[in-house]
């Protein structure tokens, strides 16, 4: 018995001399290792409004409000860190890669929820004719540049991009019902664009 | 509680109560001191995995079931990606390999001092528990580090492994495991020798290879009462058996041995880690084989949590999505021991052998409908049975 007992007094004195293994943190600040995985956070400058973010979220932790009010057209993309999970799915789908990015925040305990809400604002481009989202502004503009030469096949895009450069021509730009097939070439969705490719509405009825 | 069995006295404990982490019931019947029978009740955390599961995409049920069970958290995603693998019918990278077996070893060693200073606690001990949890602390430090959480570390992928372990952090990695080493042998040696510990575990809960083989117990449980099954060497998985280690067993089968085959494992999982680390520092290599999509049919997958065997059953229709998903944790065959192993001891002598297996109860989660009014269980094993057996019929007819 006397050699175990020298050997857990060792441990306890070196216990007893030794620095507490838990940190200061209230009164010094704790630096999370590089590698953390803390609050996402949205980035203006890289995200597109693609909304890959919401699809794959495992939680459902970020909400899409796709808001259409007297001619403005908004989507807002909401990232929840009270149902957050930290699996960073969103970070690895993100369609840019630089769009939502986990940061090494850790501290976000609040009393009010909208206080660690991290939210976005898109501007959104609905089809003229039945007004479903077509897509955000910056989502079509990067998809054209991705496409190249071939993004000119795509009407929505060529639209897009006439309206980037500021190209004004005298063509009637709005929609006027019953669909007719000169809309195809409008901002309208695949759908309404096969009924005036197929059926043309006016010929139809 | 009723006590319909006619035995002498009831002690309830649960579903909530102060020595149990989560909760669960057990109704003791009492004679005197000794307990002459245990009764079993949960439901209590019942989170419907398995059907949330169908609702979910396969890339995304790997954060559902590693929300299974807190501890050994990376056990359930483990065996999730050795089944869908199976079903995939694929290798992946052999960094991967390495990267998941240093991922399920260093859980392993902190769930298995997890567990040392717990039972410690449980018997008053609460030196054990301190250290043992100091020790264990390091570890969690080095997840943190290595996959940026201390618990869910969100590693798994089907395929592979989601983030790398970085040449950089190696050093640290064995650092620590270098630490807890010369740590582990100071505390396992001093809970072995301990005179008071071997007083309260030794001949205490005992379980018989005979026990082990009739409720079908698993891990570490089975190995202490000379049972020798390890799916780590039996079925092997991920790097396992390309590197060297022992299945550790024991004889006797009481609370005492349990405690030794778990710290005994601590070391081999130390072994394993540094054997992996080696093959894997200053190479580079893939971390994730790509998975385009999930065809028809079903696969398996199993791995040897530091519970006991965990096992994964996937059913694939071709879609996105899992058809059935069944998870049988290794708790579930563990927890009916205790119908053999507490009867005959003392009230003061069940709190540990309770604990002994190192149960999981919301990995056990099952869920029973009663009707009340007719105090009648309904949706039994047979009419179960009969319903499955109709509906493979169907399934049969359409083609």
């Amino acid at each position: 018995m006397k050699k175990p007992k020298v050997r857990e007094l060792k441990e306890a004195f070196k216990g007893l001399f030794s620095k507490p293994y838990t940190t200061d943190f209230p009164y010094k600040p704790h630096i999370p290792p590089e590698r953390y995985r803390g609050k996402p956070e949205y980035n203006s400058d890289g995200c597109v409004g693609c909304g890959a973010c919401f699809q794959v979220c495992p939680a459902k932790a970020i909400e899409m409000i796709d808001r259409v009010e007297d001619g403005k057209a908004t989507r807002t993309l909401i990232q929840h860190p009270s149902q957050c999970i930290f699996c960073g799915e969103c970070e690895r789908n993100c369609i840019t890669g630089e769009g939502i990015k986990l940061t090494t925040k850790f501290d976000i305990a609040y009393f009010d929820e909208k206080d660690t809400l991290d939210s976005i604002e898109h501007k959104l481009i609905v089809c003229q004719h039945c007004g479903t989202p077509i897509g955000t502004e910056k989502h079509l503009q990067w998809v054209f540049k991705r496409l190249g030469n071939l993004g000119f096949a795509q009407p929505v895009l060529l639209t897009q991009l006439m309206e980037t450069l500021e190209i004004k021509t005298d063509f009637e730009e709005k929609v006027v019902p019953p669909i007719q097939r000169t809309d195809m070439l409008k901002v309208v969705c695949p759908k309404c664009r096969r009924i005036a490719f197929i059926s043309d509405e006016k010929k139809g009825k | 509680m009723e006590n319909d069995k006619k035995k002498a006295v009831v002690v309830p404990i649960g579903p909530y109560h102060p020595l149990l982490e989560e909760p669960e019931f057990f109704a003791l019947y009492c004679d005197g001191e000794k307990v002459v029978d245990v009764e079993w009740q949960a439901g209590y955390n019942h989170r419907a995995i398995e059907k949330l599961s169908e609702g979910k995409h396969w890339d995304q049920v790997t954060f559902l079931v590693e929300r299974i069970c807190g501890i050994c958290s990376t056990s359930h995603p483990f065996a999730y990606s050795n089944a869908v693998e199976n079903l995939l019918d694929i290798n992946i990278p052999e960094r991967a390999k390495y990267i998941r077996s240093i991922i399920g070893e260093l859980e392993r060693l902190h769930s298995h001092l997890l567990w040392v200073g717990l039972a410690g606690h449980f018997l008053g001990y609460n030196t054990v528990f301190m250290w043992a949890w100091k020790y264990r602390e390091p570890v969690l430090d080095m997840f943190e580090i290595i996959s940026g959480n201390r618990n869910h570390y969100a590693m798994f992928k089907i395929g592979g492994v989601r983030r790398n372990i970085e040449d950089e952090d190696i050093p640290k990695l064995r650092k620590v495991l270098a630490e807890l080493k010369g740590q582990l042998e100071m505390l396992t040696a001093a809970v072995l020798d301990d005179p008071v510990l071997a007083a309260r575990l030794k001949g205490i809960g005992v379980l018989t290879k005979e026990h082990i083989k009739n409720f079908g117990a698993v891990g570490p449980v089975a190995r202490a009462s000379g049972v020798d099954i390890d799916i780590r060497r039996d079925d092997p998985y991920a790097a396992y058996p390309l590197v060297e280690w022992k299945v550790i067993t024991t004889e006797n089968g009481d609370v005492f041995d349990k405690a030794v085959v778990r710290l005994l494992e601590c070391f081999e999982s130390i072994k394993i880690i540094q054997q992996c680390l080696d093959a894997i520092e200053g190479k580079k290599g893939e971390i994730c084989a790509e998975v385009r999509e999930v065809p028809e049919g079903e696969g398996i997958g199993r791995h040897e949590a530091p519970r006991g065997e965990c096992f994964h059953y996937i059913r694939s229709d071709g879609t996105n999505r899992p058809v059935r998903h069944k998870i049988r944790a290794p708790s579930y065959t563990n927890i009916p021991t205790f119908k053999a192993s507490c009867i005959g001891q003392t009230i003061s002598d069940v709190a540990i052998i309770l604990a002994g297996v190192d149960p999981c109860y919301c990995c056990t989660e099952r869920v029973a409908v009663y009707d009340v009014e007719k105090k009648k269980k309904l949706y039994d094993f047979k009419y179960l049975v009969e319903l499955s057996r109709e509906k493979t019929e169907r399934m049969r007819k359409k083609g």
